[in-house]
């Protein structure tokens, strides 16, 4: 039994049920990173936010998610919240709005880290402090009281990171971590979570091949809400099945085209690709 | 020919109070018909550099000259030329498009200027040019009714080159153009970028931390780090043998399949 085990999950939204997912299974064992590709509106989001329990009110669930056993799907939103940041988390794409503007960046790495301390308030600066350090924050009391506009995008990205790892959650999900971020940063981030998911098991959700591959060992491609390949990423990228994954690897290889020689996209392989 | 050059360019902000250089004494030109990257990390000073070219942002030291003129000093209403001289793409169409305007005036929008509203006399006329713009980057007349929103993210950006290729500048810039889009579509805008700008021999800068797409579409690079040029040349020889170590940096992070 895998840690999360996702099986025919439907979600569609709204009066005419607008289908986003459309009866995918997936499994992400214990110490296992599984990357899911997909450009938008391909339901890989949706599907992170199902795992969270972050859906809308309007959208409809069927099929199965269990984490460690328990049944998440019509899991009531009281029990959602005790299991998200104990036992789920997730890293946004922004960091600039995933955090609070107004609060100072110690306050919010410490109200997850009190969630977890339960009554004891003592020491939870401390650990503040400790979590800023692990994820590579060189000056923790600088950072700890500033404002989320005072830090550079990597800063606030890492302050995140360690707001979801405070807790150990057993499953970390993140939504495009490193897009808003440039290579340099994007790099040491990448480099940042390999380390720190490694004994836990994550989702990591791209549209960036070249960027999962950092992370993680298996990838499953989505499209139109749809499962259309999965596998061992290096086999997936040296010999793509589907149309749509081997034109994503076509199309990511433009150092191999030679310059004023058009570049191959995705629509060249597969018709329905986005435009 | 030189179209746009900055002498001795300086930008400084107040940020928390103490001051900022986000660019130190930057000297830089494009000929015409010239395609150059300008590369860097975020806070590099790049987009202040295309910001300049524009004159969209004035240096706090230094020189901004376009056509040989000085454009620092220049009141508004004598800024006119610029808009026929040089246009810019943005990185996120989403924020560079207005959401509540239609296609047509989005993409028509420059041809108000007084420059430009002269070479189009009769209104008909601009809905031809317009129609034209559009259908140059593959979207066709009867999505000029259209607002942004019912577009997909990759005809968002064609719009937005339509509107900046509306004027016949001699001078694009283009900040990230793809940078916000969907892997699966970058490659169409680019081969679109290039395909304008080969025919119609524009000038290009493109404002880029992606390497890979530098190489491909430009000649000559600048290396931008802490708000100062550390490194340039031609791409061939700057890409293959990087002088300064931030650009090996650069050259280390880019990833690739």
């Amino acid at each position: 039994m895998s840690y999360l085990e996702i099986t025919d999950l439907h979600i569609s939204f709204g009066r005419h049920h607008r289908p986003a997912v459309r009866g995918i299974s997936l499994s992400v064992g214990e110490r296992d990173r599984l990357g899911i590709i997909g450009q938008s509106g391909s339901g890989k989001s949706v599907t992170a936010l199902a795992v969270m329990g972050l859906l809308p009110q309007h959208a409809h669930v069927a099929g199965s998610i269990r984490l460690a056993g328990r049944e998440l799907v019509g899991l009531p939103e009281r029990d959602m919240k005790r299991l998200r940041g104990d036992e789920v988390s997730m890293i946004f794409q922004e960091p600039m709005t995933a955090l609070d503007p107004t609060m100072r960046v110690g306050r919010q790495v410490g109200e997850v880290v009190a969630l977890h301390h339960g009554e004891k308030r003592g020491g939870i600066h401390d650990e503040v402090l400790d979590w800023l350090g692990r994820v590579g924050i060189s000056e923790p009391q600088r950072i700890a009281d500033s404002f989320p506009h005072e830090l550079s995008g990597g800063q606030r990205q890492r302050a995140l990171i360690a707001m979801a790892l405070a807790n150990q959650p057993g499953l970390v999900l993140c939504d495009e971590p490193t897009t808003a971020l440039d290579v340099l940063v994007q790099r040491q981030i990448l480099a940042l979570l390999a380390e720190q998911l490694a004994d836990r098991a994550a989702i990591f959700v791209s549209h960036d091949l070249a960027v999962v591959r950092q992370v993680c060992r298996r990838v499953a491609v989505m499209l139109e809400g749809e499962i259309v390949e999965e596998g061992d990423i290096e086999d997936v990228i040296a010999e793509p099945q589907h149309p749509y994954t081997k034109g994503l690897i076509a199309s990511a290889r433009v150092d191999r085209v030679a310059p004023g020689e058009p570049l191959p996209s995705v629509a060249d392989y597969y018709p329905g690709a986005a435009t | 020919m030189t179209l746009v050059e900055l002498r001795g360019a300086e930008v400084t902000y107040r940020r928390a109070g103490h001051p900022f250089v986000a660019l130190r004494d930057v000297d830089f030109a494009v000929d015409k018909g010239e395609r150059v990257g300008i590369v860097g990390g975020s806070g590099s000073g790049k987009t202040t550099m295309a910001r300049l070219m524009l004159g969209l942002q004035a240096p706090s030291a230094g020189d901004v000259l376009v056509h040989g003129r000085s454009i620092v000093d220049l009141p508004e209403r004598r800024r006119g030329f610029l808009r026929a001289s040089a246009s810019m793409v943005f990185q996120d169409p989403n924020s560079s498009l207005n959401p509540r305007m239609r296609l047509r005036d989005i993409v028509g929008e420059p041809l108000r200027s007084p420059v430009l509203a002269g070479r189009i006399a009769v209104s008909g006329r601009r809905d031809e040019a317009v129609a034209e713009a559009l259908g140059s980057v593959g979207i066709g007349p009867e999505m000029m009714d259209r607002f942004p929103h019912e577009l997909s993210g990759g005809q968002r950006q064609r719009v937005a080159m339509a509107r900046a290729l509306i004027s016949d500048p001699d001078l694009l810039v283009a900040d990230e153009p793809v940078s916000a889009l969907d892997v699966s579509v970058r490659a169409q805008v680019l081969n679109l970028l290039a395909a304008e700008v080969r025919e119609r021999s524009l000038a290009l800068v493109l404002v880029s931390h992606d390497l890979a797409v530098v190489r491909h579409l430009c000649e000559r690079v600048v290396v931008v780090n802490e708000g100062a040029i550390v490194e340039q040349g031609s791409v061939a020889e700057v890409l293959e043998h990087p002088q300064h170590p931030y650009t090996a940096e650069l050259i280390d992070a880019t990833l690739s399949l």
